[in-house]
């Protein structure tokens, strides 16, 4: 890791298994009756989020405290410009207050990247979902979700198994919806690809980039480009599929005429409770919220499946421990993995000394 | 070099250098009084006791270059520029004139705005040449005073962007045809993606960054010629970004149509991924586009449907490049590094250089008494000498402009200009400014010739 989370491309396979593997652990944390432990004491952690946003903000903060973080806050609405400051003006203030990670978050595609540039040394960037451009941790959730519900762990324990890697591979994967618009789609395409699942996009042209196939091609290694495929034709591909992976579709596309209305793209695109039938009996829903019931999915279908087949509150769970990985992993102790034992060991937080990460 | 420059009176010898004009190359000494060319002699000759020598031997000499594209800052962006350094900063890049854009705050679609202009230009380091907006106001909406302005000797009329209206640019052709007046857009067309900040392909696609279809620009370009063939009138486009408007130019111009193109020396060097790691340096206006659209508008330079390569010169505060790569504003601070990178092009050569960045600019902005002209007895003054052997950075060498805003800093460049002569006096001497703004009067519009 180069010492900043911008995208999952450049973690790589081996990356993101060994946080994935890694967040394993951190489930098992969240599980305890004190689900706490002294990892990040004495290290702050900012979230400095230019762009509103409830449950990113409230699951890092989460994160960061059950690593017994320090936690620092930073909102700021609308343009920086509009402020009469630089982005780079309020960033290097909230440094300046002595932080060791920032979780940024913009409207714009880049912001962490260009932050990245201007973070001192040993302060760690960590992006929260910029623009249209990536959402790593979401991206992370979202695989590590499938991963453990198609692979569970051995007795709720993790690393029982050691050969028990993260993978996603024989997986098929359908990402619906607004394609274009949404950081999540580029970060869970670069998350499954890399577990070696085959994804296939499916929205109407306007939901996609011009050229899709060109942007795959350029984006991805060869042989990881030839499992993503693009289909305009949810009925196409329903049957094969392992995973529908919804994405939120925003009323302002609609009224921006990228689609003719909204009971036509429910007909082509929606999880109806027709196309709810014709799912294998073992396929899986995920959804990064917030969800328009009746849209992306239908309400009925919703209730009907939601027990083990919607994963949308496993996903929302596994978001704190994946961060929770990401950011102990970032500015923890360095390269070595805590096991299960010393976790265990250092529990409950309150008392005991902090390990190498301080 | 000349420790001592010439006063008033006194000769000038620019000598032992290569002279590159049009016409062919050969080695001649240059002597210069009083503004203006007065001999131009077998190497050697011209050399005597009392005249003030400039030694160009080993360099190229060739006509003053004039820059068809230069935001000056004034008025309205004081912060980032001066006409005062952007001159300064021109004749040390080699150019003698500069096109000043009408986009200022406020814009300069009126007299008094003329007048303003010529007082802050008049004590400029190299000459400004005035162009005027198509629009009153800059809004789009109506012509400004077109004739008024080209009475009073302004020849260029540009709301430096696009014209949405084709029936407004079928008029602002059409009444500036008598007046001998060139109208200029930028092509792009504003429903498909004209302001988004990248070109649209896969590499906006993978930044998540909304982007311009070629095609946007194609349209526009397609519809400014319709309107060029439909009134006559002698339409200028731009700063182009994209292969197939190289193409939409050599048509119309295989056709007679009276039509020129200018591309921005940046956009022969950089393609849309360069922008990759969000550097807001790498923000163009309009924005890089693929490595065959870079091939494209090198092959229209090198076969002159390109005429003119401009810096594009676009000063911004620094704290404006540090803004998200979308907010940011476009554009590079370029007037010192243009013709280093243009002459140190590995795929043009020096006559197509000088042909793109000095004769033909001048021609089409009826200036060639303010640079491009031709080098003989009689002829103002405006002269560059240009050193192709000479490395050097932006970084060691410093920067008279008050902007920062260039992706050039650590780039070596090969060629260097060493001395820029305005109206007779040498501004530049040895690769630098010889006195700040002030000492050369410089004409101050186009009067035309």
């Amino acid at each position: 890791m180069s010492g900043h989370l911008l995208t999952l491309e450049e973690l790589g396979t081996e990356g993101i298994a060994e946080l994935l593997s890694l967040t394993d652990r951190f489930v098992e944390v969240g599980q305890r009756p004190i689900p706490r432990v002294p990892a990040l004491r004495g290290r702050t952690v900012a979230t400095l989020f230019f762009e509103e946003s409830t449950r990113t903000r409230l699951a890092f903060e989460t994160a960061a405290k059950r690593l017994s973080a320090d936690v620092l806050n930073f909102s700021a609405a609308s343009s920086s410009l509009a402020k009469g400051e630089s982005l780079r003006d309020t960033f290097e203030t909230v440094q300046a207050m002595g932080i060791h990670a920032a979780v940024v978050r913009h409207r714009s595609a880049g912001v962490p990247a260009q932050i990245a540039r201007w973070a001192d040394d040993g302060v760690a960037i960590l992006n929260g979902g910029d623009g249209w451009h990536a959402h790593p941790t979401q991206g992370l959730q979202d695989a590590y979700t499938l991963w453990r519900h198609f692979s569970p762990m051995a007795d709720g324990q993790p690393g029982a198994d050691t050969a028990d890697e993260p993978t996603l591979a024989g997986r098929r994967i359908a990402i619906v919806g607004d394609i274009v618009h949404s950081r999540v789609a580029r970060s869970d395409i670069e998350a499954y690809t890399e577990l070696g699942a085959s994804i296939v996009l499916v929205a109407p042209p306007t939901l996609l980039p011009a050229q899709p196939r060109e942007w795959i091609d350029e984006w991805l290694p060869a042989d990881t480009a030839k499992r993503v495929e693009i289909s305009h034709s949810l009925d196409d591909v329903l049957d094969e599929l392992d995973v529908v992976g919804l994405l939120r579709c925003q009323r302002e596309r609609m009224t921006d005429g990228l689609i003719g209305s909204v009971p036509e793209y429910v007909a082509r695109y929606g999880l109806t409770a027709e196309r709810a039938q014709r799912l294998r009996p073992d396929a899986v829903i995920t959804h990064p919220g917030p969800m328009n019931r009746g849209i992306e999915i239908a309400g009925a279908v919703f209730e009907d499946l939601a027990a083990n087949r919607v994963l949308v509150t496993q996903q929302v769970s596994h978001g704190v421990a994946a961060r929770m990985a990401v950011l102990f992993r970032l500015i923890g102790s360095g390269t070595a993995l805590p096991n299960a034992e010393t976790l265990a060991d250092e529990a409950p937080a309150a008392e005991s000394p902090a390990r190498g990460g301080a | 070099m000349a420790e001592q420059l010439p006063n008033a009176g006194e000769p000038l010898v620019l000598a032992g250098g290569e002279i590159v004009e049009r016409t062919g190359r050969r080695h001649a000494d240059i002597t210069v009084r009083d503004g203006r060319i007065i001999a131009v002699d077998p190497p050697g000759t011209s050399r005597n006791g009392s005249a003030h020598v400039l030694d160009a031997a080993g360099c190229v000499v060739a006509s003053g270059l004039v820059d068809l594209f230069s935001r000056l800052g004034e008025p309205g962006n004081e912060e980032a520029e001066t006409v005062a350094t952007a001159t300064a900063a021109a004749a040390l890049g080699g150019f003698t004139a500069v096109l000043a854009q009408p986009d200022t705050d406020p814009p300069l679609d009126r007299l008094g705005q003329l007048a303003e202009l010529r007082r802050n230009a008049a004590g400029g380091c190299c000459a400004v040449i005035a162009a005027a907006t198509i629009t009153a106001e800059r809004a789009g909406k109506r012509l400004s005073p077109m004739a008024e302005l080209a009475d009073a000797g302004v020849g260029w009329f540009t709301d430096v962007g696009p014209l949405a209206d084709t029936g407004l640019l079928r008029r602002a052709l059409q009444y500036a045809g008598p007046l001998g007046g060139t109208v200029s857009v930028r092509p792009a067309t504003a429903h498909l993606g004209g302001t988004a900040a990248m070109a649209e392909g896969a590499v906006s696609a993978r930044m998540g960054l909304a982007g311009q279809p070629a095609a946007s620009e194609e349209l526009a370009a397609s519809a400014a010629i319709g309107v060029a063939r439909l009134t006559g009138g002698r339409l200028h486009l731009d700063r182009i970004s994209a292969a197939r408007t190289v193409e939409l130019v050599r048509a119309a111009k295989a056709e007679g149509i009276d039509v020129s193109a200018s591309v921005a020396a940046e956009h022969l060097l950089f393609i849309d991924a360069d922008a990759d790691g969000y550097d807001t340096l790498m923000r163009a206006e309009p924005p890089y586009r693929t490595s065959q659209d870079r091939a494209a508008l090198i092959a229209g330079v090198n076969d002159r449907t390109i005429d003119a390569v401009v810096s594009g010169h676009s000063p911004v505060p620094p704290q404006a490049k540090d803004l998200p790569f979308d907010e940011a504003p476009p554009g590079v601070a370029a007037l010192e590094t243009c013709a280093a990178l243009v002459l140190g092009h590995p795929d043009i050569s020096v006559e197509t250089a000088l042909d793109a960045l000095a004769w033909r600019p001048a021609e089409l902005a009826g200036a060639t008494h303010l640079g491009g002209g031709a080098i003989e007895p009689g002829q103002p003054a405006n002269l560059v000498v240009l050193d192709l052997h000479r490395p050097w950075t932006l970084a060691e060498r410093g920067s008279v402009s008050m902007a920062r805003n260039t992706p050039h800093r650590r780039r070596e460049m090969s060629a260097l200009v060493t001395a820029t002569v305005v109206a007779g006096q040498a501004v530049v001497v040895d690769g630098a400014l010889r006195s700040t703004a002030g000492t050369v009067a410089a004409p101050a519009a186009g009067n035309s010739r």
